[in-house]
């Protein structure tokens, strides 16, 4: 039986001199590809990684911040019910709830540390639920309007535990004083640690204490006011156009803004990394290109009474091109491929890697502590394969060119001439 | 400026070849025999005169029409055989018509017969790395005439062969050519094999004369 009939013979040449017959172990095309496969798997590790980092710290942050928060510009909001019940009628947002935050001193043994403060609405479930998965020690029953919750890193600072009390002076408290010209006494606000809790977004974690919406009321006066609305979307809304229109819907001075857009700076940061990475790291594909073109170019002096043979049979010079030029491509698709099984199959056994790198390093294998996450994040973007292979398809195909254009312009004469 | 000064190879060559004719070429190592079958081969081009294969002047068909009609025309046999050696015989002989385009069915028939026909009938599935020099030679014979050439160009077919092989391969390829109607261009240095064809040159300084 003839195989592959419909075949032009460059192609199955080409597959020839790549995956020769009998016992020869095509040593040439296994480095190729293998060079290839191995910029591919670690570019599909690192990137998947990086975006699983950078993916669950999105999460964390739209989290703890919300999907998008409304306030006032011009002062706080009087009657955050009665918003939050207007903005709830829309299809679009899963719930809003008050929030109001501020600068506290916080004082433990004599000790100033001057956190964030954020009083959240304890009658929602929502919220309650969402501290309680953030909480490391103590309990959410225990949050009441003389109690905060610590964040880990503020904890650690202070060696606070659940139990503990603290005093808290605000800058309303330093106002009165102002205000009373002395005569009057300001005492602090006692307050009793009821948890710790981690969300995983180091911003929140490092400095900020949380409380109930009514103790923030009563600490900056805000009567039954709050100093905004963190609203959380349904599935799938996208935030940024969500807050476009709740600002157009609501007018000024109302204005909403998308967690993405309070934390831009950040966000580019991350995706900087990532971009940088991916260059970086490309080079390793470059490096194999490189090593592709210099074995092909030995590859074509080598059959070079063979490119003759083939003009004497009736080839052209644009189909022997295209002979080295299709062994590139082959080598870039089976190498892309073969990067892919290799990248996936690690990513898939990326715990069990960790895990054996820290034990032969003997470090610890927890990530918990850094980044409040258990597991090696993974997040794989369809977008980043198509890149991948795509570039990396090109650039072996480019590294074909070379030896491609060299052995195309090989007088027959000479190469059948040639020792 | 040019550094190297152009050796004129052949002068006032006048040859011409019929099919089922046979002509053998004959001269001193280097006196352009191989570049004269390169000429007729159309793999080269003269600087002054002109080839023709059936009436048609190479020089007025483009590359591509030229290596489509070489594939259709002319055989090759060359003396160290040049078989692809990541393909196996049968392979070897099929490129020729894969190439050529005409591979198919009757093609892959023909080039079993042509093996069977060579004595290699129980080699077809073999590596040219495990076959001797005389078997190569007569798959290389069966590539040339897979594409059912008018010329066969023979460059020195047995050079690499001892007397005996050399012999056999001669005998194959003159049998071959009749047979197949095939004309037959052999460069030798074997007077014997020379003087077996139906015309024998021998190209000196240049010049080709036909020898009596």
């Amino acid at each position: 039986m003839i195989k592959a009939p419909g075949m032009p013979w460059y192609i199955y040449i080409a597959l020839r001199h790549l995956f020769p017959q009998g016992k020869r172990f095509p040593v040439f095309t296994f480095m190729s590809i293998a060079g290839v496969a191995l910029g591919v798997a670690v570019l599909i590790v690192v990137n998947s990684v990086f975006s699983g980092f950078g993916h669950e710290l999105r999460n964390k942050i739209a989290d703890a911040y919300g999907d998008l928060r409304v306030v006032n510009n011009q002062s706080y909001l009087y009657d955050p019910d009665s918003l939050a019940e207007s903005l709830e009628a829309s299809e679009k947002i899963e719930r809003a709830v008050p929030y109001a935050h501020g600068v506290v001193m916080l004082l433990y043994r004599n000790k100033p540390l001057y956190p964030l403060i954020e009083g959240v609405d304890v009658r929602s479930d929502a919220e309650l639920a969402k501290y309680e998965t953030y909480l490391i020690s103590g309990s959410m029953d225990d949050l009441d309007d003389d109690s905060i919750l610590l964040s880990v890193g503020f904890a650690s600072q202070l060696n606070l535990a659940p139990g503990d009390e603290v005093d808290v002076y605000t800058p309303l408290m330093g106002l009165r004083l102002k205000d009373s010209g002395g005569d009057e006494v300001v005492l602090p606000r006692l307050l009793r640690v009821a948890g710790i809790y981690q969300t995983g977004w180091q911003r929140a974690d490092e400095n900020t204490v949380i409380c109930t919406l009514r103790l923030m009321q009563d600490l900056y006066d805000l009567g039954e006011g709050a100093h905004g609305l963190r609203v959380e979307l349904k599935d799938g809304i996208d935030a940024d156009r969500a807050a476009v229109e709740i600002t157009e819907s609501l007018g000024r001075p109302f204005y909403a803004r998308s967690w993405m857009e309070s934390q831009a700076e950040f966000l580019s940061v991350l995706q900087f990394e990532k971009r940088m990475m991916f260059f970086l790291l490309f080079i390793i594909v470059i490096v194999a290109a490189f090593s592709i073109m210099s074995s092909l170019l030995i590859f074509v002096i080598r059959k070079t009474r063979e490119i003759g043979l083939f003009a004497a049979m009736g080839a052209t010079s644009r189909q022997v091109a295209g002979c080295f030029c299709f062994q590139g491509l082959i080598v870039g698709v089976t190498g892309t491929f073969t990067g892919f099984c290799l990248g996936f199959t690690l990513l898939e056994f990326r715990t069990q890697i960790t895990k054996a790198i820290s034990w032969s390093m003997g470090v610890s294998d927890s990530m918990k502590e850094i980044y409040a996450f258990s597991y090696l994040p993974v997040h794989v973007d369809p977008f980043d394969l198509i890149i991948i292979s795509v570039l990396s398809i090109l650039v072996a195909l480019l590294a074909g060119l070379v030896p491609a254009y060299r052995a195309s312009k090989l007088e027959p004469v000479e190469a059948l001439r040639s020792e | 400026m040019s550094g190297e000064k152009p050796i004129e190879v052949l002068q006032g060559v006048d040859f011409a070849i019929r099919s089922g004719e046979s002509s053998s070429i004959q001269g001193e190592s280097g006196c352009g025999k191989s570049t004269f079958l390169h000429l007729l081969a159309g793999l080269d081009s003269p600087s002054s005169g002109s080839v023709l294969w059936e009436g048609i002047d190479l020089k007025s068909l483009d590359n591509a029409a030229l290596a489509k009609k070489r594939g259709s025309l002319v055989g090759m046999v060359f003396q160290s055989y040049y078989l692809v050696p990541e393909l196996r015989a049968l392979e070897n002989v099929l490129l020729a018509a894969r190439i050529s385009g005409i591979l198919n069915q009757d093609t892959e028939k023909k080039a079993r017969e042509l093996l069977d026909r060579v004595g290699l009938t129980d080699r077809l599935s073999s590596l040219p790395s495990t076959l001797s020099g005389g078997e190569r030679q007569r798959v290389a014979i069966a590539r040339a005439l897979i594409s059912s050439p008018k010329a066969l160009l023979a460059d020195e077919p047995t050079g690499n062969l001892d007397e005996e092989t050399g012999d056999s391969i001669m005998e194959l390829l003159l049998d071959l050519c009749d047979e197949e109607e095939v004309a037959l261009v052999l460069v030798t240095h074997n007077p014997s094999y020379a003087n077996r064809q139906d015309r024998a040159w021998r190209l000196t300084q240049g010049r080709l004369e036909e020898q009596s």
